[in-house]
């Protein structure tokens, strides 16, 4: 019975999905904002955005895709609201996300401190520098911000695709710069029922990488597991897990940084904030429990799609082209 | 006795095997002391105390039996089990005339599922319940006794395993969808009359507790399980294990964050 029950939701879902593809949101909103929205009372958006990050929530973690990678670009072209407004609750509900992941991941020994440290010490520095040169570009023309915002989401969309992660990626030997960090680490395998031991490689480039990682997370607002999971993975030689969790660590280091540069501005807005924090982390808890019965591939697929559209919306609208409307 | 109070010994003069098994061991838990050849590890044995040693066969001095045969001299309730390389079958039954269980370094896997049920106090405990979750909680909370209980999800499950294990206490739940506890209990104890059983329930009433009596069986009520603050810890608790499969999902391990959420998912 409790199968069938999440199953009706697992369809709900994919419908949801579809109408948030059609972006009936994104017309409505934009009506709205044509015509000033104001004729609305103060609890109307701040509803439709509780609702349309439950149902981000529940996607994100069904398709593997961060929330708030989702959530700035698709609020910010389907909703009336700012784009720094955006961006800096986008940094609240990455920061969100971590911060209540982080106990369960660090109790579990997934996160690994002497890894997320130097990397974070790194990424929040330019994190903050990304913040303001965001704010900066803002404020002499938003179309610059949104511009760079569709043409990074549109990369991410092709990373999503294209980068295959590696679960246990083959490290032959430690380089020094690892080595003096003390860049390694044991973990227990329960599948394989073994202890695997795992070092670093390549650090330097990959300590390098986090500096682009921290502008792009303080530019955007959009978390940067996209970035850090890759690197340390694919690029640092640090096997999956433990690179995801690390990577959430990270990000409730680096998130906070830029935090302060948009709180200190004035653009966490609370009426646009706690809805979607709320609602995003509530979709996420209702997402994992669905995760548990199904893993359906298309959503994954889908909200990529979704993502790669929203990211051509942006570009579209910051450069003026008007070919999507 | 708590397991992480438990005492291994594990004696080999190959350092590089004996740090690699000392180190796997820590990670499940057990009190790790290491010797490297026989005489160090009877000065250990008889200094504190051991609850189960692993020894090698083959080292310089004293050879692994030889030491196996003098700690049980020094302390006869200890598990004792030989590893060797070079096995065969007269050094087998030489190990077990000694009461003691024999591995070949070479099935190292079946090695640690042995030890991991391993049972000091020689009781098997079988728990039964349709609810995943409880089912895991209340096999922590056993195996923080020092026990580690053999679990089913349903009664046709309880009774394979009764069928092919001997089983000295059954905690079993009311309400499941195949057949119920008390038919569980009563089949139970067709298999085994010497079996004690307990029957857990959410929704007890006095008929229930009278038919659960009259089979010579326990009755709780889960209610009387937990206070508030229990279950406003478990409700943290489960959060938190949610919030960090969610975030492990997020980032692109589905995997990892499925058996974090819900470890009693096999894998398919």
């Amino acid at each position: 019975m409790l199968n069938n029950f999440f199953n009706t939701i697992n369809r709900l879902i994919l419908s949801s999905m579809v109408l948030v593809l059609s972006s009936p949101v994104g017309a409505f909103a934009a009506d709205q904002a044509a015509t000033g929205g104001g004729d609305k009372p103060w609890w109307f958006w701040p509803s439709i955005l509780f609702v349309f990050c439950f149902v981000l929530g529940v996607l994100a973690v069904m398709a593997g895709v961060g929330g708030a990678v989702l959530y700035v670009p698709l609020v910010s072209g389907f909703f009336p609201f700012h784009i720094d407004f955006v961006r800096g609750v986008g940094l609240m509900v990455a920061l969100a996300g971590a911060l209540a992941a982080g106990p369960g991941l660090l109790r579990r020994n997934l996160a690994n401190l002497r890894l997320a440290l130097p990397v974070a010490l790194i990424a929040s520095a330019f994190s903050v520098v990304g913040a303001v040169i965001g704010l900066r570009l803002s404020a002499l023309d938003p179309n610059i911000i949104q511009a760079c915002l569709g043409a990074t989401i549109v990369g991410i969309a092709a990373l999503l695709i294209f980068s295959k992660n590696s679960e246990k990626p083959v490290v032959t030997k430690q380089d020094a710069i690892g080595l003096a960090l003390g860049l390694n680490g044991l973990y227990w395998d329960e599948g394989a029922r073994e202890s695997v031991e795992w070092k670093t490689h390549r650090t330097l480039l990959g300590l390098f990488m986090f500096i682009f990682i921290g502008l792009l997370a303080g530019m955007f607002g959009l978390g940067a597991g996209w970035a850090n999971v890759p690197v340390l993975n694919l690029m640092m030689g640090v096997p999956l897990k433990v690179s995801v969790a690390t990577s959430k660590f990270l990000l409730s280091i680096t998130d906070t940084s830029a935090a302060w540069i948009y709180m200190n501005q004035g653009c966490v807005i609370p009426l646009i904030g706690i809805p979607s924090i709320v609602g995003l982390m509530l979709g996420s808890l209702l997402g994992v429990k669905l995760l548990a019965i199904a893993k359906p591939k298309m959503i994954r697929y889908l909200v990529i799609l979704m993502l790669l559209f929203s990211g051509l919306k942006a570009l579209d609208k910051g450069l003026g082209l008007g070919f999507l409307g | 006795m708590k397991k992480d109070k438990l005492t291994l010994l594990l004696v080999d003069d190959n350092e590089k095997f004996l740090n690699s098994m000392a180190e796997r061991a820590r990670m499940r838990d057990y009190t790790v002391l290491t010797a490297t050849n026989g005489e160090q590890a009877l000065e250990i044995a008889s200094k504190q105390t051991v609850h189960i040693a692993v020894v090698d066969q083959q080292m310089p001095g004293m050879e692994g039996l030889v030491v196996i045969t003098r700690l049980k001299a020094i302390s006869p309730d200890m598990k004792t089990l030989l590893l060797t390389g070079h096995g065969d079958d007269k050094l087998k039954e030489a190990t077990q005339a000694l009461n003691s269980s024999y591995f070949d370094k070479e099935n190292i896997s079946g090695f640690w599922d042995f030890l991991a049920n391993l049972s000091l106090g020689n009781i098997n405990i079988l728990l039964v319940d349709d609810n995943p979750k409880f089912l895991r909680t209340l096999s922590d909370r056993i195996k923080l006794k020092g026990h580690d209980p053999l679990t089913a999800l349903n009664g046709k499950q309880a009774l394979e395993i009764m069928k092919s294990t001997r089983v000295q206490l059954a905690i079993v739940d009311q309400q499941m969808p195949d057949m119920d506890g008390l038919e569980v209990i009563t089949q139970l104890k067709k298999i085994d009359p010497a079996i004690k059983t307990m029957l857990l329930t959410g929704h007890g009433d006095e008929k229930l507790k009278e038919a659960t009596e009259a089979l010579n069986s326990a009755y709780f009520e889960k209610e009387d399980m937990g206070s508030f603050w229990g279950f406003f810890r478990k409700i943290l608790k489960s959060l938190e294990t949610s919030m960090a499969a969610a975030g492990m999902a997020e980032d692109g391990d589905q995997e990892d964050a499925i058996k974090i959420e819900n470890p009693l998912k096999k894998d398919k």
